[in-house]
């Protein structure tokens, strides 16, 4: 469809050249430059072939190759017909099915500047980073299989004018009272947003788009398919209606935020959090765009799950799967294992008694159940597709399903595990006191907590990571997880038990220490299981349907 | 000459042990000698709780702690000081800081005690001590001193045997203390090197074409007035205290060891 002008060899726009580039005679053309030549070629095409009535239309759709996935039904489309072998969401070596399609034409597009080859470097970096990932997903023809997709997107503009209402108080001491004074501020705001932006394709898990985000929306042009060619772009299948309100939301929270730096509220007292947001920004307009994804989806070895890749064409920002090789883990955990036993063992010559085993064991059996349930947590949301408000509204059963896990939030959320992890300090602190209060001295009890303190600290700083909060995670419910959080709580019971006894006999101690620190090692095994479930994702089970037509 | 000086210095030290064994004899009422290691069993009831025959058979009971140090059963009636003073100002008094323990009934304070030091009190540490005294002290309540005496060294005793099996069942522990370590440790570099971030607020308006907010300054409608009652206390806030004692000086050797008890 896209052919070179001097020999009708395959187009491809380069990234690195922002040209369309022949591959066969090397001829250079800028997208303006090759559009102005095709519009006289294709609208020879249009006026010979199909539906020369439909004029209009040819403003509002373009043509486009359609290839299908036979295994999971994913849909990705491309200007030229070149077969393509492999599919991009489930990983599958098929070849897949073709059809030519109109498809409706984008509103803008941002085109690729990530070449191959950098993208590549990105992902190899990542992975000399990464620890424990399978052989498999190190091999070359693996990573030869990423694909340059331009992702749907929905990009939403915002305004408002108008009167933005907001509570505030001042105090002041007067004898033995403190006097509040309410009042009700007004202040004139204008705003006006452009861009921002939600991926309107549900096979993009909001997990993955989220990670590689932002896109430069400055960078953006105006659609034009020539910037398609050498690439794919994915369907959307989300209707734009959809991220309407969260793009509500953005234009709310930022607004009252910019508002609150700049305005002059100060003088009246008020607190941030006492803003109420009592304004509906009015939408301008809602746009349609392609925005560059380097993709790549790797099949799990057992072949029943698959990671993904993702590269920000235009950014290079990379988010990926990465899932750990559970042998690697055990083998890499004993090796390390060594040195730190000898630091224990011989050169600090700590001589723990067989109390502070005990208690030792009881922590690491609170800090794996904490990391535990919170990994179990996470993989309820994503495989109830919980974090994904795209691919929901996609699939009615699970936003069913979900609405009423939504509903229900506040009574099923509440469960020993989310306990442990929500109020844990507490419960910590608890546990903590009355059993080191047992254990000897209350100095060491004080030194105990304190260093259990910094390990939960870095725990919890370790796992969230950075300034950037992880999506929304909801609670599973107990019985998905207690088979993996009953093992640390049985340990942590007994070796309670044997402190409270406090048997005379050594060797019960250091028997029951050890029944509980291998319970613990057992739920860590479970924690990685559990990693993985989250690194490799379910099959795509896709049935596309085009998306909301009419934005 | 070398044969000599040794078969002099070997009878010398043969004849050091008969006479401290004898001198020994003197002092103590009861006593045993463990020939392998040196060390004593003394039994001294004072108090006289109990018989010939009891003592026998606790001197028998107290026989294989010999092993690993001196041990002593020792009951008095009357203690100017405390149990643990009297306790332990006994074991230096007769074995300095050589391993040792006193396991004391003083009807007194109706207290017992025992006291550890050297060897001994690695294995019977304060913290056991008081486990031992805490499991025994309702034996001598009940006025059985025989048992409560018997099961203190019994308890001992186990303990000192199974230092056998803990020893490298400590070691085991270590070991898995230190791979559950290692398995945290990766777990949170693996956990930080994947966790896909969920856009922030900043992100997202990087991202956009356009993002202009301006704003007036609020105007202000006064609603109404709460009060609240807070009386204004007259902190004092003093810092307290001036400075610390700090420990006197001097003072010869002393007893450097553990020991627990209980009152019953
Ligand atoms: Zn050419
Ligand atoms: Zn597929």
């Amino acid at each position: 469809m896209y052919r070179c002008p001097n020999c009708g060899g395959d187009m491809t726009f380069s990234p690195e050249k922002q040209k369309l580039v022949c591959a066969y005679c090397d001829s250079e053309f800028t997208v303006d430059e090759f559009e102005a030549k095709k519009g006289v070629n294709a609208e020879e095409h249009t006026v010979t072939e199909e539906q020369p009535e439909f004029s209009e239309e040819d403003e509002k759709y373009f043509q486009a190759t359609i290839f299908t996935c036979p295994q999971c039904g994913g849909e990705i489309m491309s200007t030229t017909d070149t077969a393509a072998t492999f599919c991009s969401f489930c990983g599958a070596s098929v070849l897949l099915s073709s059809r030519v399609s109109n498809e409706m034409r984008p509103d803008m597009i941002i085109p690729f500047k990530i070449s191959k080859q950098q993208c590549e470097e990105e992902y190899k970096k990542k992975l000399s980073k990464a620890l424990f990932v399978p052989s498999g997903m190190k091999k070359d023809e693996e990573i030869e299989k990423f694909r340059s997709i331009y992702m749907p997107y929905w990009v939403y503009s915002y305004d408002y004018d108008g009167p933005i209402k907001t509570k505030g108080k001042t105090t002041s001491r007067r004898g033995d009272y403190i006097y509040t004074k309410h009042y009700d501020l007004t202040a004139d705001a204008q705003l006006d947003y452009d861009g921002i932006s939600f991926d309107a394709s549900s096979t993009f898990a909001d997990s993955l788009s989220e990670a590689v985000a932002p896109f430069d929306m400055k960078q953006a042009d105006s659609f034009k398919a020539a910037y398609m060619t050498g690439h794919y772009a994915d369907t959307k299948d989300v209707n734009a209606d959809v991220y309407e309100s969260d793009a509500a939301d953005v234009v709310r929270e930022h607004a009252i935020e910019e508002i609150y730096r700049n305005g002059d509220y100060s003088k009246y007292g008020i607190a941030r959090s006492d803003i109420s947001v009592s304004f509906e920004p009015s939408l301008k307009s809602i746009k349609y765009g392609f925005f560059p994804v380097w993709f790549l989806a790797s099949r799990s070895k057992k072949g029943d799950r698959v990671s993904y890749a993702v590269v920000n064409g235009q950014t290079g920002k990379i988010a990926a799967d990465l899932p750990v090789d559970l042998g690697k883990y055990l083998l890499g955990s004993l090796l390390l294992a060594v040195p730190i036993y000898l630091l224990l063992s011989f050169v600090f010559n700590f001589t723990f008694t067989p109390r502070i085993m005990l208690g030792l064991a009881i922590v690491l059996g609170i800090i794996s159940i904490v990391i535990g349930n919170r990994e179990y947590n996470k993989v309820y949301t994503r495989e109830n597709y919980l974090d994904d408000k795209g691919f929901q509204t996609m699939h009615e059963k699970h936003a069913q399903k979900n609405k009423k896990i939504r509903t229900k939030k506040g009574s099923v959320n509440f469960n020993v595990g989310d306990f442990l992890s929500g109020f844990g300090w507490v419960w910590i602190v608890i546990v903590g006191i009355s059993v080191l209060s047992r254990l000897g001295s209350m100095g060491f009890a004080v030194v105990f907590i304190a260093i259990f303190a910094v390990v939960i600290f870095a725990v919890t700083k370790g796992l969230r990571g950075g300034k950037e909060s992880e999506s929304r995670i909801f609670a599973a419910p107990m019985k998905e997880k207690a088979g993996m959080l009953i093992k640390p709580a049985i340990g942590i019971i007994a070796a309670l038990v044997v402190v409270l006894w406090n048997p005379y006999q050594d060797p019960i101690h250091y028997g029951v220490a050890i029944a509980s620190l291998v319970l613990t090692v057992w739920t860590f095994t479970d924690i990685i299981k559990a990693h993985n479930r989250l690194t490799e994702r379910k099959l795509p089970q896709l049935g596309k349907r085009g998306g909301d037509e009419n934005a | 000459m070398l044969k000599k000086l040794l078969s002099a210095a070997l009878i010398f030290t043969f004849a050091f042990s008969v006479i401290t064994a004898f001198s020994g004899r003197e002092v103590y009422a009861s006593r045993y000698i463990n020939d392998d290691t040196g060390y004593y069993v003394i039994v001294e009831d004072d108090a006289d709780l109990l018989t010939d025959e009891e003592e026998k058979d606790l001197a028998q009971e107290m026989k294989g702690i010999t092993a690993y140090g001196s041990i002593v059963y020792k009951s008095i009636d009357s203690n100017s000081t405390t149990a643990r003073k009297y306790a332990e100002d006994y074991s230096y008094t007769n074995f300095k800081n050589d391993s040792n323990a006193v396991f004391l009934i003083d009807m007194d304070n109706r207290q017992i005690y025992i006291a550890a030091a050297g060897e001994l009190n690695n294995t019977i540490t304060t913290a056991k001590a008081n486990t031992i005294t805490d499991n025994i002290y309702r034996y001598a309540s009940r006025g059985d001193y025989y048992g409560c005496a018997a099961e203190a060294f019994k308890q001992m005793n186990a303990l000192l045997g199974g230092q056998a099996i803990a020893e490298p069942m400590k070691h085991i522990c270590n070991a898995i203390l230190a791979l559950i370590i290692a398995m945290l440790i990766f777990f949170i570099v693996v956990n930080r090197s994947v966790s896909l971030k969920r856009r922030s607020m900043d992100s997202i308006m990087e991202g956009t074409a356009k993002a202009f907010v301006a704003a007036g300054a609020a105007s202000a409608v006064f609603r109404n007035e709460t009060r609240s009652y807070s009386p204004i206390r007259s902190s004092s806030g003093g810092s307290g205290g001036g400075g610390g004692f700090s420990g006197g000086g001097g003072g010869g050797g002393g007893f450097s060891g553990g020991g627990g008890g209980h009152g019953f």
